[in-house]
């Protein structure tokens, strides 16, 4: 989640004088966590669908409201700049979306620069998903001249200068050798044509989404901006527009408008044009459980820096502004109405619902094999449901079979569901060579097969395994266990010959038993020395394993 | 005198005896000494010996000696001579002679021969010259210290060090540094002493009678127990661990959980683990480019790569809540929604699909929880684990509001003993999102644990559900790391055997 850093005097400058303390109370119950903060600066992380938070300007616009400073919708008047820009049909395969808009008297420090940078970076991440959905670029208007041209090029089509480069390359070469190509490539490999947008001399002031000419790059002596977002999805793009550009206005820009000419039409950009809502005051009140009146709403809705007004006794409407991408629904405007009132102040209360509560017939299960697993001395340990083919088959001296396997394991040792739970045991007694003997220990946990006639193509199954090591344990000791286990769990004890890999040919024995609706199947002996040997144990071991139908 | 008495009462029969055998002596005694006069075996002395000493009674002596034998070449060399001695010998009457023909003729192996040539010139008997070998004198050498003491070991077969006399002292010296001639080995001797306070015990008197240790079947059954008598037993003496079956902290702690959910009124249910991304992300209103379906938080499945959707109406609806909000009032999230990658499978990131599974087969109103393992893609570390477990509740109903899901909220978190607060969060299936701290009175913070909301109604119309629903739900190991104070979240799964016997089962609880 993106974390951004600002100092205590750039609030001020943004208008909130409070001190830190209450700045510290304040900020979470806006709507966000702190990370860290010292003596100069504070860092906090907002959440994902506020991305209009990620510049200090936006979080001041939003404290002031907060705080009661400043309420209501804040208006931004918009110029029409005179610049425009074609969106070429080249591109539209490509990377088909455009916004641009101008901002003047923007003045810039050192300090500033960076903050723009990681605020950019952070709407990348958020909102442009890693660059794929929407690409902004910031540049210095005064560097080129209008109009524009937004095209796709051919891969050797171009050369010119990237940011941070001293040399020409092509945006085949940008792909192949500059490091933030390197890192993007895969958004624009497929295709046979890369985004380009350059002015009316042919200078290059971008490569979306790959990076900018190092021409219009941004210095403190820079007054004019242009701002470029491209994408795929024509919403985000705007919304983006939309968030830069006031952002910027709130630090005293004036947003100037660019007419994008598109071959299906012409449109004017940014378009900060407000989105009405409708909130009942009743459902509000219903749903808070707060007794609100519509006074109270139109209030609450401008403190979170919306205009209202009212409709109807029952009705007000929230004008948002067009920075707001999170509000999707009238329970969102619910929402920022709690928080403006402070979800720390609402009184808690049960609910008046009589219900009966029933306990899950696994977890009853579960309770009573527990019982007689301590009541027999074992030790209960639990496992990790990951394990390795290495771990469940190979040390166990069993052949692969159906299971379910991770596609991107986040290692070697985690790359499948388990099928049984007696490898999980053996390690523990692993990790835990160095005490005492006897060890008795048990695991009741679940386990996943394949079973393609599911709807999710797999099925949950209990299973109770334990397994015990000292110097002499041996197949009677086993046997006296399992017969205490099967036949405290209700079934009859009745065992067979079986050959199984894990354990001594010869002493080993499946159980196979009935209840009236239920079944159990399992196997109990003692383990392989081979097996044991694998787990770099030095002591025989005796294992029991029941799976419940 | 009380004390003395008891004393002797508890001492062990053996023990008495050793006790006993310094009757009349105060001189130190030597166990086998001990063994001979008290009839006992020498392994029996030392055990009463070294329990004794313990309590201050005799003091064990402890003399260590070398002692020097022969190996079985050594033994050789003192029967047929050193090889220097039997090639001297072998140079007898002869001017020189080559080192092959001269070892030939001493009967010595090239390796033999080689050691005897390098003693020859060391001890001054012989010289070489040119690959001849020649006797520095006509007259046979004096035997050497050396010699005569491995004519004393071949005597004597194994000699104390310390009774050498001096003038061989030098010659073990050298033998020692000849590999593989002599052997030496530490021995222990044992003296024992009786101390005042054991003298003590013996003129107070110690009598020896025939005692039982062990009460037996026969002594009950035949009424023998009426004339024997029983030994005291010292209770401080060492005894072995046992340890008792015991269940695993963090199933206690999910049992203390349900136990409070149930007591609450809430049903108890299960899901699939793994999970169609249908239920564990469309079906909650996650947008398919959402960040946290990507692959490096989510664990994909390979095999089974894809499930079976549910009911078309159901993805249908989904589908359009997705796209354009479709009759919930919502805008939507306005993309081109695709079943296909709603039917990929993944290992469920949260039990909020149970929840979800739950609400379109149940109708409200309702209190539900589950508690269950879920998966994050992370990396193994002290923090983070790929796995964990989870608890979520959902209380649904016409008249259930945001007010009461605090109040759950504060129920549910005063009956684990914590206090607990309130502030605005974000999940993306949930509006009036909260997330709850709880006070740490020993560390005096506040810790997140547990996030909760009201169901959007973008995850409601779609599975049916008309009523609001309040949900949270929390990390069951985060709890666990705070009530059991560890630092380290893989103690839970990797456990060491030495913390789980020696963690108590009472937790909070105080007897």
């Amino acid at each position: 989640m993106p974390v951004i850093t600002f100092d205590y005097d750039d609030l001020k400058e943004l208008g909130i004088d409070i001190d830190r303390e209450k700045l510290l109370d304040v900020l979470p119950m806006m709507g966000s966590d702190i990370e860290d903060f010292d003596d100069e600066s504070i860092k906090v992380e907002f959440f994902p669908n506020r991305p209009d938070l990620l510049s200090v300007e936006g979080v001041a616009r939003s404290l002031r409201g907060f705080l009661g400073i400043e309420k209501g919708m804040p208006s931004y008047d918009v110029h029409d700049s005179g610049v425009e820009v074609t969106v070429d049909e080249s591109v539209l395969d490509v990377r088909p979306y455009l916004g641009m808009a101008v901002i003047e008297d923007v003045q810039f420090t050192d300090k500033k620069l960076k903050q723009v940078m990681e605020f950019q970076e952070d709407l990348h991440w958020v909102i442009g998903r890693d660059r794929r959905k929407v690409a902004i670029g910031i540049h210095d208007l005064d560097r080129v001249e209008p109009p524009f041209l937004y095209s796709g090029v051919e891969p050797e089509g171009v050369t010119f200068t990237p940011l941070d480069s001293v040399c020409e390359m092509t945006p085949h070469e940008i792909l192949e050798e500059h490091p933030k190509g390197v890192s993007y490539a895969h958004l624009l490999r497929d295709h046979d044509r890369y985004p380009l947008i350059t002015d009316k001399n042919g200078d290059v002031l971008s490569m979306p989404p790959i990076i900018n000419g190092e021409l219009t790059k941004l210095t403190v002596n820079t007054r004019r901006i242009l701002v470029d977002v491209t994408g795929t999805d024509d919403r985000a793009v705007r919304q983006t527009l939309n968030i830069i550009c006031t952002s910027f206005a709130e630090a005293g820009g004036r947003i100037g408008s660019v007419r994008v000419k598109r071959p299906d039409g012409e449109l004017h950009l940014p378009d900060l044009t407000p989105r009405e809502m409708r909130v009942s005051v009743s459902e509000a009140s219903r749903i808070t459980g707060l007794e609100l009146s519509a006074d109270e709403v139109m209030d609450l809705l401008m403190k979170a820096r919306m205009d209202a007004r009212r409709t109807s006794d029952d009705e007000v409407v929230a004008v948002i502004p067009a920075y707001r991408v999170d509000i999707l629904h009238e329970v969102d405007l619910v929402e920022n109405i709690a928080v403006q009132h402070c979800i720390g102040r609402i009184e808690p209360e049960l609910p008046d619902i009589a219900t009966i509560a029933e306990e899950d017939t696994w977890s009853r299960a579960d309770a009573s094999i527990r019982e007689v697993m301590v009541g027999l001395g074992f030790q209960e340990v639990m496992s990790l449901m990951l394990t390795s083919e290495e771990s469940h088959y190979r040390r166990m001296r069993l052949e692969e079979d159906e299971r379910v396997e991770v596609a991107q394991p986040i290692s070697q040792d985690r790359t499948m569901i388990r099928k049984s739970l007696l490898n999980g045991l053996l390690e523990f007694f692993e990790d835990n060579k160095h005490e005492d003997l006897p060890q008795k220990i048990f695991e009741v946990g679940d386990v996943v097969y394949i079973n393609p006639e599911s709807e999710t193509r797999s099925r949950v199954v209990t299973k109770l395994a334990c397994a015990v090591t000292h110097s002499s344990a041996g197949f009677t000791e086993i046997k006296s266990l399992a017969a205490a286990v099967v036949e405290n769990l209700g079934y009859e004890f009745r065992i067979e010959p079986l050959e199984h890999p894990s354990f001594i040919e010869g002493r080993c024995a499946a159980i196979e038993s009935e209840g009236k609706s239920s079944a159990i199947g399992g196997f109990f002996g003692e383990v392989h020395p081979e097996v044991v040997t694998n787990f770099n144990l030095e002591y025989p071991v005796i294992a029991l394993e029941i799976e419940f139908k | 005198m009380m004390d003395l008495d008891r004393i002797i009462d508890q001492l062990h029969i053996y023990e008495k005896k050793v006790l006993k055998a310094f009757e009349g002596s105060d001189k130190p005694l030597k166990p086998e000494e001990i063994a001979e006069s008290q009839k006992i075996d020498i392994k029996s002395v030392m055990s009463a010996s070294g329990a004794l000493e313990s309590r201050g009674f005799v003091r064990v002596m402890k003399d260590a000696d070398e002692v020097v034998s022969l190996t079985e070449d050594g033994e050789s060399c003192a029967r047929e001579g050193l090889p220097e001695r039997r090639l001297i010998e072998a140079l007898k009457g002869e001017e020189e002679l080559e080192m092959s023909e001269l070892s030939r003729r001493a009967g010595l192996d090239k390796k033999e021969a080689g050691i005897g040539i390098g003693w020859l010139m060391r001890k001054g008997w012989g010289r070489i010259s040119q690959g001849m070998v020649s006797a520095v004198s006509d007259e046979t050498p004096e035997r050497g210290a050396d010699e005569r003491l491995l004519e004393l070991l071949l005597e004597r077969g194994s000699v104390r060090i310390r009774e050498l006399p001096d003038e061989l002292r030098g010659a073990l010296k050298d033998l020692k540094g000849r590999k593989g001639i002599v052997d030496i080995r530490k021995i222990k001797r044992h003296t024992i002493e009786l101390t005042t306070e054991g003298r003590k015990l013996l003129e107070r008197g110690i009598e020896i009678v025939e005692e039982a240790t062990q009460v037996t079947h026969e002594h009950l059954k035949s009424g023998a127990w009426r004339k024997l008598h029983y030994r005291g037993y010292n209770i401080d003496a060492e005894y072995p661990l046992v340890y008792p079956g015991k269940m695993h902290p963090l199933r206690r702690i999910i049992d203390e959980i349900r136990s409070i959910f149930l007591k609450l009124g809430f049903t108890e249910s299960r899901g699939p683990i793994v999970e169609s991304a249908f239920w564990n992300f469309d079906c909650l209103f996650q947008p398919q480019d959402h960040a946290a379906r990507e692959m490096q938080d989510t664990f994909y499945v390979k095999n089974p790569a894809v499930t079976d959707l549910p009911c078309e109406d159901l993805v249908r609806a989904v589908q359009d809540a997705h796209e354009t909000g479709g009759s919930t009032g919502s805008e939507g999230w306005q993309y081109e929604w695709d079943r296909d990658v709603a039917r990929q499978s993944v290992l469920r990131t949260h039990t909020t699909c149970v929840s979800a599974r739950f609400l379109s087969e149940n109708e409200p109103p309702l209190k539900m929880f589950s508690v269950g393992r879920v998966f994050r893609r992370e990396t193994i570390t002290y923090k983070h684990l790929p796995e964990f477990h989870q608890v979520e509740g959902i209380v649904a109903g016409d008249e259930v509001n945001f007010r009461n899901l605090l109040g759950i909220l504060r129920e549910f978190y005063r009956k684990l003993g914590f206090e607990v607060r309130f502030r605005p969060a974000y999940f993306p299936y949930t509006y009036l999102s909260t997330e709850c701290e709880i006070y740490l009175p020993e560390k005096k913070s506040w810790i997140e644990l547990g996030g909760a909301g009201m169901f959007r109604p973008e995850v409601l119309e779609p599975l049916g559900v008309e009523t609001p629903v309040a949900a949270f739900g929390l990390g069951i190991e985060r709890l666990a790391m705070i009530r059991f104070d560890i630092k380290d979240i893989r103690m839970l799964y990797q456990s060491d055997l030495g913390w789980l016997r020696g963690l108590p089962v009472t937790g909070d609880l105080e007897l």
